[in-house]
C-alpha cells in the first residue's frame, strides 16, 4: 500500500470538527521493498489471520498492550519465518511498521514503512483517529517528496517497543500454530 | 535518473533515518544504507545502558575497583565525556545516570552508587577503565552523536549524498548548501519549523517539546533543567553537537564553550525567534 492511499483524510465539511491536520509525513519503504530488506529473496506467502476476541484478550493480558485490529497483514516464508505489517498509533504519530520474526519467534528486524504526525487538533482517542486513515477521499494530501531533515525530535520509540511486545506474543499464541 | 533510498528504523531510543541519493544502481545504495544501519546497531549494542551484554552495562556492573577492558570506540566516547566534564567544570557528568534513575527516566538495574561520586572517579589507563567510587554511567547525552559520526565515517568523501538523522542528531556528508528544519519549541504548535542553512556537517537540537522538564540534570543547581527554548549546535562532528546542546542549557556564559569546541549555536523560542550565541 502506498502512503498516498494511507493519507487520504476525510474532511467533514459542515460538521462540528474537521479531520486532524497531517503536518509531517515521510515514506520510507513499500511493503515489497521491506520484504526484500528484511527477508532478501526468501519466498513468502500471505497468511489469513483474523484474531478471535479471546485471542485479542489473551495477547493483551500477556503483552500488556492493547490489540486494536483483529485482522493482521501477515506473510510466512517457506522456512517458517514471518513478515508482519502493522499500524502503530501514538498520541500524535501514526506509522506503518514491518516486523520480521524468525521461525522461533525472535525479532529479526523492524522497518518503519512510513510515518505521519498530526497536530492542530486534539486527538484523544487513537481508535477514532484510525477511522480517518485510508478512508474517504474528499481531500487527498499532497506529500512533499523532499526529505525533511528535521532536528528536534518529538517521536517516541515507546509505541514501537509496545508493538514488538504485542507481535511477539501474537506469534507465541497464534502464529506459531499456523 | 537519480536513485534514492530512504529507510527508518527504531534505534538508539529514537527513530534513525538514513537517506542516500546517487545516480547509480539502487542495489549499491541499498548496501550502503544497510552498512550504516549495521554500524549503528553494533555501536548501540556496545554503548547501550539497557543492553545487559553491552560494554557500558559491564562497566556499570563490575567497574568499581576493577579495571575493565573496553573497545576503542567506547574509549573515545569516555575520554571525550571526561574532557567535557573538565571543560564544563562538572556540568557535563556521565555519572548523573543515578539522577535519571531516581526520576525514572532510565531503568534501575540496582547498580551501586555513592552520593558524592562524579566523572572524576572514572580512571582510564590504556584501554582499561575503572571506577574508584561506586558509581555508574549513562552515555545518553553523547553516544548517539558518536554513533552517527562512526556510521558516516566511511562515506565522508563518498560521491553519494548521505543524510543520517538519529532523532534530530543530524549529519550530512555533503552539507554545503543544504538546509535543516528546526522544530519550534511550542508545545501547542509542534507542527511549526524554521529552516536554517547548514553551517557545518552536523547539527543536534535539544528541547523538551511536550515535556516541561528536560532530561538534563544540572549538578550545580541540583535540579533538572526546565524546558523553555530549544538549543541547536552546529559542529564538524555530531558527538560534539549532541553533548554541547546539553551543556549550553546549563551555562549562562556560553562563549568559552563555543570557542573551545569550535561550534556555532543558537536557541529558538516558542515564537520561532532565533537567537545566535
Amino acid at each position: 500500500m502506498k502512503v498516498g492511499d494511507l493519507l487520504k483524510v476525510s474532511l467533514m465539511v459542515g460538521a462540528v470538527f474537521v479531520g486532524p491536520k497531517i503536518t509531517l509525513a515521510e515514506e520510507f519503504l513499500t511493503v515489497d521493498e521491506a520484504q526484500k530488506v528484511l527477508w532478501q529473496s526468501a519466498t513468502m506467502n500471505p497468511v489469513d489471520v483474523d484474531l478471535t476476541k479471546e485471542q485479542m484478550k489473551s495477547i493483551k493480558k500477556s503483552s500488556d498492550v492493547r490489540v486494536i485490529n483483529s485482522k493482521m497483514r501477515v506473510w510466512k516464508t517457506v522456512d517458517g519465518g514471518w513478515f508482519i505489517v502493522d499500524k502503530v498509533i501514538g498520541k500524535h504519530e501514526n506509522m506503518d511498521v514491518a516486523f520480521a520474526l524468525t521461525n522461533k519467534g525472535r525479532v529479526k528486524g523492524v522497518e518503519i514503512l512510513n510515518y505521519y504526525e498530526t497536530y492542530g487538533w486534539e486527538v484523544k482517542n487513537p481508535k477514532w483517529l484510525h477511522q480517518f486513515v485510508g478512508k474517504g477521499s474528499e481531500e487527498h494530501l499532497k506529500l512533499d517528496k523532499q526529505i525533511k531533515n528535521i532536528s528536534g525530535a518529538t517521536l517516541s520509540c515507546r509505541h514501537i517497543t509496545d508493538a514488538v511486545n504485542r507481535i511477539t506474543h501474537t506469534w507465541d499464541q497464534v502464529l506459531r500454530n499456523l | 535518473m537519480l536513485n534514492q533510498v530512504k529507510r527508518c528504523k527504531p534505534l538508539l531510543g529514537t527513530f534513525v533515518e538514513v537517506s542516500v541519493v546517487l545516480g547509480s544502481s539502487e542495489d549499491e545504495i541499498n548496501d550502503v544504507v544497510q552498512s550504516i544501519f549495521d554500524s549503528i546497531e553494533n555501536m548501540e549494542k556496545m554503548m547501550s545502558y539497557y543492553d545487559q551484554s553491552s560494554e557500558v552495562f559491564k562497566l556499570n556492573k563490575y567497574g568499581y575497583n576493577n579495571f575493565i577492558e573496553v573497545s576503542e570506540d567506547l574509549l573515545k566516547v569516555l575520554k571525550f565525556s571526561l574532557k567535557l566534564g573538565e571543560v564544563s567544570e562538572g556540568l557535563f557528568d556521565i555519572t548523573v545516570a543515578e539522577k535519571m534513575v531516581v526520576r525514572k527516566l532510565i531503568k534501575d538495574f540496582g547498580f551501586d552508587y555513592e552520593e558524592n561520586s562524579s566523572y572524576k572517579d572514572i580512571i582510564i589507563e590504556g584501554n582499561k577503565v575503572c571506577f574508584t567510587k561506586r558509581t555508574f554511567i549513562d552515555l545518553g547525552g553523547v553516544a548517539k552523536g558518536y554513533i552517527v559520526d562512526k556510521a558516516m565515517k566511511s562515506f565522508l568523501d563518498s560521491e553519494l549524498d548521505i543524510v543520517i538523522n538519529a532523532g534530530g542528531d543530524l549529519k550530512m556528508n555533503k552539507w554545503r548548501g543544504k538546509k535543516a528544519q528546526i522544530r519550534i519549541p511550542n508545545k501547542k504548535k509542534l507542527d511549526k519549523f524554521i529552516e536554517v542553512d547548514m553551517a557545518n556537517s552536523s547539527i543536534a537540537t535539544s528541547a523538551g517539546y511536550n515535556k516541561d522538564i528536560l532530561a538534563i540534570f544540572n549538578k550545580k543547581k541540583n535540579s533538572f533543567e526546565k524546558s523553555v527554548d530549544s538549543i541547536s549546535v552546529f559542529a564538524k562532528d555530531c558527538m560534539t553537537c549532541d553533548a554541547l546542546t546539553k551543556i549550553l542549557f546549563m551555562l549562562d556564559k556560553k562563549d568559552k564553550m563555543l570557542s573551545e569546541f569550535d561550534v556555532t549555536a543558537f536557541s529558538l523560542n516558542k515564537l520561532g525567534e532565533k537567537n545566535v550565541y
